[in-house]
């Protein structure tokens, strides 16, 4: 018996319910008590209801379940925290949500340099251990993101600039392919899997685990200026200025957030209105203190540049950690000059009337805007800046608020788009085509039918078939 | 961030330096010399002629200065290979004549060692447990290896190597407190050898075994270490040794490790708990034990009534893993602490073809540690030998006498304290234990023993009602623990992962759904993968602990060293039957290996900490021995038999696993399994035995070896499963060739199908194999023949399907002539016309004990029954029968000796005694099995007896309950007289009459002393008003009673006669008054007189005495009816009761023997193992002859 397409499928109560034997148990299905527990992605925004919800530990497990799957005419989309959750809303009701949260492995090899890490791993498990074995990764500026899902990705780290995307590090990954094969990929064998890892964003299969290399960086000078936000307009005309010209060493962003009173924030910045510059600096502390001092002479509020553990970055940049609801909006642009930088002060700054969350500025370049050394599917990040905003519920307006603000935004700044986008920080469902430079996403689409000819994996964004 | 900061220096072991986690080249061995001497120095200045010395060995001043320098600097630009020349400086320091070291305080390994070492003092057992084996981690090998013979270096090496001792020992002190005794012993055994002259060691060796409940393996450490000092030192143990032996041979509280100790316990001094220590010196409920309150009150009541004297049954029931076990320990832990003796068992899936296994667990390790004292065993409990001995040499037929004598054993057990027996998942326990248990717990009235099960929901059971009869017992208490409320879960929770997220915790328990094991197992798994307890990870929670235990607990077990799954596999395999080297074995690892794993294993909460060997739950194991394919499993069983019989373990152990093993044919096999058989039929375990015999079967023998077999298996089938029993036989029949053996297997066949085949099956056989046998077999032939006939009789057959041709003569005295002889005074008694011939014949079949010996089941009850039914005396015989019984510990010839004792106590009027007897045989028929045959009559003799006694409803009950048991045959012959005998007493002479027309099989019983159906027809006529019809019975009746001859049968069939002709009657019962006083029918004699005594023809000065011989007699005999006819009969003269009135019930001849014995100076104990009787029942027939007593002024 063929596998059922696409089109063919449908779901079989009875096979529904056969799938309850994979996974030591751990499978869901609506009507089971802890049902809705399970479905719940980290970003609450989006509210799916899968047909099923499994949790493998092992490639086998994850093996059986692709393969019981299909047999129940299901599709499967593999999802670790959920950060991402929004783009696959919609596809889900057909679809046993794979949730990658039990393959818990963590290795770090400090004589290599490099690391292995299960897909259910977050940033922050790494980060702690990588920085015990006097390291540091490319790790996100959430601690609470995937390692996996964010490296599938791309990943723009605080050493983006000097040392390129997390994608570009990943040296192997563990694939269970549609027809419930399980693969190891690396630049000798299974190549092709390995370069759609490499910022293709899944769709090949279930990556069960994946090795990376990791930085001999201890100390970076790094930290976080902070100016009421009546500052905004020549903090961001300084740094932008300033960002266009540092050295790759640097990586850093700008950020413009009227912070809420909340006790997970630090006592100087909740409840404060800010315009906040934090970002690392991989070099000797006196060099590293020269390159800031532009910025200093702007009189900072808050200065807490310092050499520091590299460990201590992975909250650096103040995220939310526990799950939320979030709408997240993002364009790459080439320059931001003066007038780019005035457009965008006035939709998201003070006087703006802006209801979003925080609106942010992540300066690129350096490292990544150059191609990797390694090839794969994103190899470099088209842009010299990341404009992104951050919508949230409990602000005015509601969700179409935040909506239109997050648009005011990057409409502000579109003169001097780049026509690419960063994926993994767009909600909205979008065109891949956009985000994958040309060329590579015809081998990613051969690629992705070679490993799945029947379109069983779910995929967030549109245009892979 | 200096330049030194990433460097290492290592000495302990082979000296060397690590930078960034790559190990440096430092040279050769006198420039790493240099190094040395300033490790050493630690910090102090070290003089270049000093330095010089220890490279060249003497001060060698001359080569000093350019050779020293050079070391010196090529020692500094391999550490410090990045900073410039004049940067490398501050490393290796030069001061004025001399270098010093500058580095960090943990950039040597010896100095973090010692820190560590220090810091670990002050920290409560688990945090000094994880400090001080970081601080042993330290070790690579000996300290600085390769200059340990240098002169400069030995003081330095001494000291260290003595500090990690010291380490060690501290490291063992404290795992020791965290109650991991049984796992240390034997690292501390290792330990004491590396260095038998430390005393601590010895200590902490003592006091694991101690803990460890080995006292005996304890104070014989305690004399090896004597031995060792004084051999080695000449010096006496010091005062720690002392003290210690001590307090081990007072057995003193103060050597009790705490319960195992959990971080949270340790954080800080716990608030005193809520509630006060409960009397009786009970502990406080250990904080592991959350929300169980209820349950602990439970306990802690049933505890209290063992402690004072009053035992039971507790039962805790429900689901897997919801803390049944847990709650069995802390049962034990309070008994424990409150004095009374702990004897505990957990029954196992994979044991429970073990014959006894559970019993075994139970007792097993107090016998052992009492090998030499022998008392527990003597007496009663002698019985129960058999399950404890190695070897049987003479297999015992039944159970009785073992499970008699285990329940001495257990009596036994409470001469000095009180006894807890707790069984977990008692669902897995043998048949054999399951007896043991049914049996023990239906006489706890008065016993200090509290029997705890654990009893899993939702398992299949096992098929023998046996254990349902367990559960059902009336007396049990029952608890059913439930789930863990969720602050329950947040207080397990938050003792392992501390200040665990409120959301985290709340994931924790709904997807453990508060099932304790789970939450425990998922916390345990999130503790070891270093999940932080934040909000962030509660998806990692549920995908963890959504998963079923079984796969959770694989989950961690395929994250560990493939060595730990190997051990676990044999643990799982293996079990508690098997030590270190036997697990070391099967899993293929060496010793150390091995257990380095089974500590890792118990430090993962997957192995328990205490001994034997095993799971935390039998889920657990489940998980672990199911995780392999069938075909490996078997394999795996297959090596495991091979290496238990290469260590000499015993049959059983061996047969164990060969039952799971794959089949090959192979003859050594076979012989283990029957070797095993042989063993658990020695034991009374006979269930057990065929389970080994039928693998045994399946293997398959050499077709040598197959008969015998076959005729194994089907002895044994023949008690257990008889359908099975006689296919077996017959198998074995069919290919034997030995007339004698023939003959005698289809001896067992019969008798065997005779219970269970189908109607007639019995006979045909027998008769077909007697056809078959050679002339010469005589005494064979004739005890065919009597099996023919006895089972054509039992079935009802047609007479002439069965006793065709001439009556077979007698020929010799063997076995089989006494059956014949038996069978044909039976069928003499039944025609009922030569009653001395009959009593000849039962005469000689019953003398010698040849019957006993050769045929109890089915010819010696009806040779009784013929003298029975002759008034002779038979009472030496039932005693005779009774200890031949006890002595082939045969609970159905014990049985089969209490029915018809009780019907012979019947017939002689001793209603209460028959009874008695009736009563202890329905007790043991469960326990023996169903038994249809036995059945009708046991319940048709009851109801008689009730009938007598004039309780109509319980004779009612006993007829409706009986309705079940079998409809055709010579007990339902006998049911149906009762029946009709209760719808007479009913006033439904119509009913009776139809009873008596039941179909009950072909009988042509002339003699009516055996079947009395006339009486109640004549009555039932009568009543219905049909004189003649009665009168015609009644006189047919008397004329063929009188044509057998025997006085009490026909003194009833006069009075029957009299009673129905009224006046013109008084002859007849003049009569019966006459011959009834020379029977032994006491009862009958009393009703006869009643009847003369109450015509009112009859002058006064005749009636009187009569009716108050009457009364008087119907009162020893129990029978109330006849009491008030009697007296009321006196009452209508006007006449005075009599003496015997005041004087109130006599006793019974139990009450009697009863009576004597205590009054003899013997305890209820000894009075119950001396009567065969339970301790509840003296104490029942102690108090009703103190009231018989009160009464007579006694």
């Amino acid at each position: 018996m063929t596998p059922p397409t696409a089109s063919t499928r449908a779901a079989n109560p009875e096979r529904l319910a056969g799938l309850r034997r994979f996974c030591g148990g751990a499978v869901y299905l609506p009507g089971d008590p802890q049902y809705d527990d399970a479905r719940r992605p980290w970003n609450l925004r989006a509210d799916d209801r899968p047909a099923a919800v499994a949790y493998p530990a092992f490639p086998d497990e994850v093996a059986e379940l692709v393969r019981g799957a299909a047999a129940a005419g299901l599709r499967v989309a593999p999802q670790g925290t959920g950060h991402g959750a929004p783009p696959l809303s919609g596809q889900l009701g057909e679809a046993v949500l794979l949730r990658t949260s039990a393959m818990t492995e963590v290795r770090i090899d400090a004589a290599n340099r490099t690391a292995r890490v299960g897909a259910g791993v977050l940033w922050g498990d790494v980060i702690s251990r990588v920085g015990a074995a006097r390291l540091a990764c490319r790790h996100m500026s959430s601690p609470s993101v995937g390692v996996v899902g964010s490296s599938l990705g791309g990943g723009i780290s605080w050493y983006g600039r000097a040392h390129g995307l997390q994608c570009s590090a990943v040296t192997a990954v563990e694939v269970v392919l549609a027809d419930g094969s399980i693969v190891r990929a690396t630049d000798e064998q299974n190549s092709d899997l390995l370069w759609a890892a490499r910022g293709g964003g899944g769709g090949f299969g279930v990556v069960t685990a994946m090795e990376f290399d990791l930085l001999p960086i201890t100390t970076p000078y790094a930290g976080m200026l902070a100016w009421d936000w009546r500052h905004s307009l020549e903090v961001a005309d300084t740094w932008s200025r300033w960002a266009a010209t540092a050295p790759d060493e640097v990586t850093s962003i700008l950020r413009l957030v009227e912070a809420p009173d909340e006790p997970w924030l630090p006592a100087a910045v909740r409840g404060r209105s800010l315009v906040v510059i934090d970002g690392a600096v991989v070099a000797d502390p006196r060099v590293a203190a020269e390159l800031m001092a532009p910025l200093r002479a702007l009189g900072p509020d808050v200065d807490t540049f310092e050499p520091r553990p590299a460990a201590s970055l992975a909250r650096l940049h103040l995220e939310p950690e526990a799950p939320m609801s979030a709408h997240a909006s993002s364009t790459l642009v080439s320059a931001l000059p003066a007038e780019g930088v005035q457009a965008l002060v006035e939709a998201a700054g003070p006087g703006s009337g802006s209801r979003l969350m925080f609106a942010e500025v992540r300066q690129l370049g350096g490292a990544l805007g150059r191609p990797a050394p390694r090839a794969g599917a994103l190899d470099r990040i088209d842009g010299g800046f990341l404009v992104l905003t951050i919508g949230t519920t409990g602000r005015s307006g509601g969700w179409d608020g935040q909506r239109v603000d997050a648009d005011r935004v990057r409409d502000a700044v579109q003169p001097w788009g780049s026509g690419s986008l960063y994926l993994s920080m767009v909600d909205d469902r979008d065109d891949e085509r956009r985000a994958v430079p040309g060329g590579h996403w015809d081998r990613l689409a051969a690629i992705r039918a070679a490993a799945d000819p029947d379109g069983l994996f779910v995929l967030p964004h549109s245009g892979s078939r | 961030m200096d330049e030194a900061g990433g460097l290492t220096l290592r000495v302990l072991g082979e000296l060397d330096a690590v930078r960034d986690g790559v190990v440096i080249d430092l040279g050769g061995r006198r420039q790493r010399a240099v190094l040395a001497a300033l490790i050493i120095a630690r910090g102090d200045v070290v003089s270049a002629e000093r330095l010089a010395e220890c490279v060249w060995g003497d001060g060698a001043a001359a080569r000093s200065g350019g050779p020293l320098h050079s070391y010196v600097s090529h020692l500094r630009r391999r550490m410090q290979p990045d900073a410039g020349a004049r940067g490398r400086t501050d490393v290796i320091v030069r001061v004025g004549p001399g270098y010093t070291l500058s580095v960090g305080a943990d950039a040597v390994d010896a100095w973090r060692f010692e820190r560590e070492l220090e810091a670990a003092t002050d920290l409560p057992p688990s945090g000094r447990v994880k400090q001080l084996r970081e601080a042993l981690a330290n070790w690579r090998g000996p300290a600085y290896t390769e200059y340990a013979d240098e002169s400069w270096v030995g003081p330095e090496v001494a000291r260290l190597t003595e500090l990690r001792a010291v380490a060690r020992d501290r490291l063992m002190d404290a795992r020791l407190t965290l109650g991991e005794s049984a796992l240390l012993v034997p690292e501390l055994e290792a330990q004491v050898g590396d260095d038998p002259l430390r005393e601590e060691r010895w200590r902490l060796l003592i006091l694991a075994l101690y803990r460890a409940g080995r006292q005996g393996d304890a104070l014989a450490a305690l004399r090896r270490a004597r031995h060792v000092l004084i051999e080695e030192l000449g010096i006496e143990p010091g005062p720690a040794l002392r003290s210690l032996e001590r307090d081990v041979l007072a057995q003193s509280p103060a050597l009790d490790g705490p319960a195992r100790l959990r971080p949270a316990d340790e954080a800080a001094p716990r608030p005193a708990p809520d509630r006060a220590p409960a009397p009786n010196g009970h502990r406080p409920t250990p904080s592991d034990l959350v929300d169980r309150d209820r349950e602990i009150a439970t306990l802690t009541r049933a505890v209290d009534d063992v402690l004072n004297g009053s035992g039971g049954l507790l039962v805790i029931e429900g689901s897997a893993g919801i803390g049944k076990t847990r709650l069995l320990v802390e049962a034990g832990r309070l008994a424990a602490a409150a004095g009374v003796r702990v004897l505990g068992a957990r029954s196992s899936e994979l044991e429970r073809a073990f014959g006894f296994g559970t019993v075994r667990q139970l007792f097993e390790p107090l016998l052992l540690d009492r090998a030499d004292d022998g008392t527990l065993l003597a007496g009663g409990a002698q019985g129960a030998r058999p399950v404890f001995e190695t070897v049987v040499d003479d297999p015992a037929e039944g159970t009785f006498a073992v499970l008699h004598g285990l329940y001495r054993l257990t009596v036994n057990l409470t001469a000095d304290r009180p006894l807890l027996l707790s069984v977990d998942d008692v669902q897995w326990s043998d048949g054999a234990s399951l007896r043991f248990l049914a049996y023990l717990v239906k006489r706890l009235d008065g016993l200090p023993v509290l029997v705890v099960l654990t009893v899993r929901t939702g398992e299949p059971r096992s098929a023998d009602g046996l254990l349902t009869e367990l559960l059902l017992e009336p007396s049990a208490t029952v608890l059913h623990p439930q789930a863990l409320s969720a602050e329950a879960a947040a207080a397990v929770v938050r003792t392992r992962l501390d200040g665990a997220d409120e959301a985290f915790v709340a994931i924790c328990h709904r997807t453990t759904s508060g099932n304790p094991l789970l939450l425990r197992q998922l916390v345990r798994a999130l503790e070891s993968e270093g999940v932080p307890p934040d909000v962030v990870h509660t998806d990692t929670v549920r995908a963890v602990g959504s998963r079923a235990v079984a796969s959770l607990v694989m989950l961690r077990l395929r994250r560990m060293p493939p060595a730990a799954v190997e051990v676990a596999r044999a643990v799982a395999l293996v079990g508690a039957q098997a030590d270190l080297p036997a697990i070391a074995a099967l899993a293929q690892l060496p010793d150390e290996q091995a257990a380095e794993a089974l500590d890792l294993l118990s430090r993962s909460e997957i192995l328990a900490d205490s001994p034997p060997l095993r799971f935390v739950h039998p889920l657990v194991q489940d998980a672990v021995y199911h995780d392999v394919s069938a075909g490996d499993l078997a394999l795996r069983h297959e090596r495991a038999a091979r290496m238990l019989a290469e260590r000499g373990a015993r049959a059983e152990s061996v047969a164990a696993h060969l039952l799971l093993s794959p089949a090959r044919g192979d003859t050594a096999t076979v012989q283990v399994l029957r070797a095993a058989a042989l063993l658990a039929a020695g034991r009374g375990a006979t269930d057990s035995a065929v389970t080994y015999l039928r693998r045994a079967l399946d293997e398959p023998p050499a077709a040598r070896h197959r008969i015998d077999l076959l005729v194994e298996l089907g002895r044994m089938e023949s008690m257990v499963d008889g359908v099975a029993a006689v296919a077996h036989l017959t198998e074995a029949y069919s290919s034997l060739t030995d007339p004698a053996e023939r003959a005698e297997l289809a001896m067992v066949i019969a008798r065997t199908q005779a219970f269970v085949g189908r109607r007639g099956a019995a006979t045909g056989f027998a008769a077909a194999a007697a056809e078959a046998i050679p002339p010469e077999y005589e005494d064979e032939r004739q005890g065919l023949q009597s099996l023919v006939r006895v089972t054509g009789y039992m079935h009802a057959l047609p007479p002439e399907t069965y006793r065709t041709g001439p009556d077979p003569q007698l020929t010799g005295t063997g076995s089989g002539a006494r059956m014949l002889a038996a069978i044909r005074a039976f069928e003499l008694m039944v025609d009922g016309t030569d009653r001395s011939e009959a009593v000849d014949l039962a005469r000689f079949a019953l003398a010698d004990d040849r019957l006993l010996d050769a045929d109890h089941m089915l010819l010696w009850i009806p040779a009784v029954d013929v003298l029975l039914m002759a008034d002779v005396d038979v009472s030496d015989l039932w005693r005779h029968a009774r200890s031949h019984a006890r002595v082939a510990g045969s609970l159905f010839a014990m049985l089969s000796v209490n029915t018809w004792q009780g019907f012979a106590q019947w017939r002689h009027g001793r209603l209460d005694d028959a009874l008695q007897s009736m009563g202890d045989a329905m007790q043991q028929m469960p326990v023996w099995g169903p038994l249809s045959m036995g059945g009708s009559y046991g319940a048709a003799f009851i109801a008689g007896i009730h009938l007598d006694r004039g309780d109509v409803d319980a004779a009612a009950r006993v007829i409706r309950d009986g309705r079940t048991l079998a409809r055709i045959g010579d007990g339902a012959r006998v049911m149906r007289l009762v029946s009709a005998q209760l719808c007479l007493a009913q006033g439904r002479p119509e009913a009776a009459l139809n009873a008596l027309n039941a179909d009950v099989g072909h009988f042509d019983i002339g003699n009516p002393a055996w079947d009395n159906w006339r009486e109640p027809a004549a009555r039932a006529h009568a009543a219905l008003g049909h004189s003649d019809r009665a009168l015609a019975l009644a006189d047919e009746h008397v004329t063929l009673l009188r044509r057998w001859g025997a006085p009490s049968s026909l003194g009833e069939g006069l009075v029957l006669a009299g009673e129905l002709r009224g006046a013109a009657g008084l002859p007849l019962l003049r009569e019966a008054v006459d011959i009834l006083a020379t029977s032994p029918s006491t009862l009958g004699l009393a009703r006869a007189r009643l009847a003369l005594g109450r015509r009112p023809e009859v002058p006064a000065a005749e009636a009187v005495p009569l009716l108050r011989d009457a009364a008087g007699a119907a009162r020893d005999c129990g029978c109330p009816p006849v009491v008030d006819a009697a007296l009321a009969a006196l009452a209508d003269r006007g006449a005075a009761p009599g003496d015997d009135h005041r004087t109130g019930p006599r006793m019974t001849s139990r009450e009697r023997q009863v009576v004597d014995l205590t009054a003899a100076g013997l305890d209820v104990h000894q009075v119950a193992q001396r009567l065969f009787l339970t301790p509840g029942t003296v104490h029942d027939v102690l108090i009703s002859a103190a009231a018989k007593m009160q009464g007579t002024g006694e």
